[in-house]
């Protein structure tokens, strides 16, 4: 109860970013707990493919077996404990340990034990198979795990998210994403939250991002309107701690016009229009560099523009983000390479918007090192949030997102501790 | 020209950019320049795949007008940097000539000193007798591990 006490009514209490001890028991009531993103299906599609990443802190290995099974496995070694494969991604036969030889498969069975006559006849080597994640689920092409044996399912998790996952997807000819054209990884000095909260975030992008936007608006002489007081764009708490921006109904054919006024545009979309149609076409250049929301699934999932981004807690102040740009299956080449080149132009290390939030976070923790202040104040909009069915609503730049997942933080944190795996 | 006037000029350009000299570098490039560092080992061409950086002149020339408008927060305080660059190799023909060398980079910023390494490429075209970049490739000996902040130039 005593960490989840740092939520109030306006905002939360400076010590949930930077207090070693509330970092430690997130990772075991949140990330050691609720569904964790992993993988998305299209980075482990052969035999033997395999991605690593972490829940947590908890070092993870997801792997198509074999046999055509998806697998998450713990990434640690049943003998002396060492991760069993440091490669961030590849293909492989096996998982062998470089202590002492130790050789699983890659279903997770201990398929070798060098010197075997070092263990008396009730060793039995199906006792010793790398531990598996006990719960696996897939949405959509996207791979969640839970390290905790029981709970709710991943549709009851996942809730009024869904629908955004399912928009994500369909937006391509056949309904299928591709995350296999590489992947940006930035680290901050900052705590993990910074970087989902901002994810939707709509006040900041006006101020932050303001040197982007000029760029925009002297190529395209149109000043966006998104992110203004009036816009009819707006945020959302969706239920399970997840949020979002949505902007679509602000977007109209914002892409669409870009793609058909730059060289060589009205040809492409005469080419589109002879194989999907004027209507197909129209909505696929308009999701083209995105579908026009930002989506945050608790904890570490957010979906933007054209991208994946798994956010990843290495320790209090410090945090590790991995953003992988989709492609369409289906879609002719020059368009999946148009959203590549969009989204290099605002993300990773060296994009005209990302490393700016990166800043942010690193004065933010820098700020919030003074204990003399305690609140951080997340009280934007609470008196004009309006209901809607399951979500809450509130205007484009308001804290609703934020104060979404603070209510599922604070629900987490106040629940009993979940055991150990009984390994 | 010689080798070595080709291994001046890429020395004046690492100058330039150590000096935070932006504008006079943009005057070393090409109209039709292609900046690419790529994001991992052996990537054979930008098109198809995520970089970390693919500019044309258009795109670096916003990205120094960002740079220097006082809202890029990246770089406020801006990377101090120095680099040395050694190794040359210098392959002359017709047009101008493809040189690589190998550089180490240090970068400090708001507190924290990185150390940068890898490959140069540079095409460089002779017009008139004055030369230009026309192809920089900076292949990154961490390309693939995660980075704190690369907006400044490499």
């Amino acid at each position: 109860m005593e960490h989840a006490s740092l939520v109030t009514d306006r905002g939360v209490d400076r010590r949930i970013y930077t207090d070693a001890a509330v970092y430690r028991d997130e990772l075991r009531r949140i990330f050691g707990r609720t569904w964790v993103y992993v993988a998305h299906e299209s980075e482990v599609q052969a035999p033997g493919e395999f991605k690593t990443t972490t829940i947590g802190e908890t070092p993870v290995i997801v792997v198509r077996d074999d046999g055509g099974h998806l697998r998450v496995l713990i990434n640690r070694c049943r003998h002396r404990g060492l991760t069993v494969c440091e490669a961030q991604r590849g293909t492989t036969k096996a998982f062998r340990c470089i202590y002492h030889g130790w050789t699983y498969s890659t279903s997770g069975a201990l398929t070798g034990v060098s010197h075997p006559s070092g263990y008396s006849e009730d060793f039995s080597r199906a006792d010793y198979g790398l531990q598996p994640v006990p719960r696996v689920g897939t949405y959509r092409g996207f791979i969640f795990a839970s390290l905790a044996p029981d709970g709710e399912s991943l549709r009851e998790h996942l809730g009024g998210a869904a629908p955004y996952l399912d928009a994500f997807c369909d937006a391509a000819p056949d309904g299928a994403i591709e995350a296999r054209r590489g992947a940006h990884k930035y680290l901050f000095d900052g705590n993990w939250k910074f970087q989902l909260e901002n994810s939707v975030d709509g006040y900041h992008p006006f101020f932050v991002h303001r040197s982007f936007f000029d760029i925009q608006e002297r190529h395209s002489k149109v000043r966006s309107r998104v992110f203004e007081d009036n816009s009819i764009a707006n945020t959302r708490d969706l239920g399970n701690g997840h949020g979002a921006i949505d902007q679509r109904a602000a977007m109209g054919d914002t892409y669409f016009t870009r793609v058909r006024i730059a060289p060589g545009g009205e040809a492409l979309v005469a080419d589109l229009e002879a194989t999907y149609g004027p209507e197909r076409t129209r909505s696929l250049l308009n999701t083209i560099a995105g579908n026009g929301f930002n989506l945050a699934v608790f904890p570490n999932l957010v979906l933007i523009g054209v991208q994946i981004r798994v956010i990843k807690p290495q320790a209090p102040d410090r945090t590790l983000v991995e953003v992988l740009p989709t492609t369409f299956k289906g879609l002719p080449e020059s368009l999946n390479r148009m959203r590549l080149r969009t989204h290099e132009a605002f993300f990773g290390p060296a994009g005209f918007g990302a490393p700016d939030d990166v800043e942010v976070f690193r004065r933010a923790q820098r700020g919030l090192a003074a204990e003399d202040v305690a609140e951080v104040l997340l009280s934007r909009g609470q008196h004009r949030e309006r209901q809607e069915g399951e979500v809450l609503i509130g205007d484009v730049s308001d804290e609703t997102p934020q104060r979404a997942f603070y209510k599922r933080w604070r629900q987490l944190m106040a629940a009993p501790e979940r055991q150990a795996l009984a390994v | 020209m010689t080798s070595s006037a080709y291994e001046e000029f890429i020395y004046e350009e690492a100058h330039r950019l150590d000096s935070r000299d932006y504008r006079g570098w943009l005057e070393l490039l090409a109209p039709d320049i292609v900046y690419w560092v790529p994001l991992r080992d052996g990537q054979p061409e930008p098109e198809s795949e995520l970089n970390i950086i693919y500019d044309d002149r258009t795109r670096l020339e916003d990205r120094i007008d960002r740079l220097l408008s006082g809202k890029a927060y990246a770089q406020e305080p801006p990377s101090l940097t120095t680099r040395s660059l050694s190794n040359f190799r210098c392959r002359l023909d017709d047009h101008g000539a493809l040189v690589t060398s190998r550089f180490v980079l240090i970068e400090v910023r708001a507190g924290r000193q990185s150390t940068f390494g890898g490959l140069y490429s540079h095409r460089i075209r002779e017009v008139d007798g004055r030369l230009t970049i026309a192809h920089k490739k900076v292949e990154l000996v961490n390309a693939q591990e995660p980075f704190y902040n690369l907006t400044f130039i490499l």
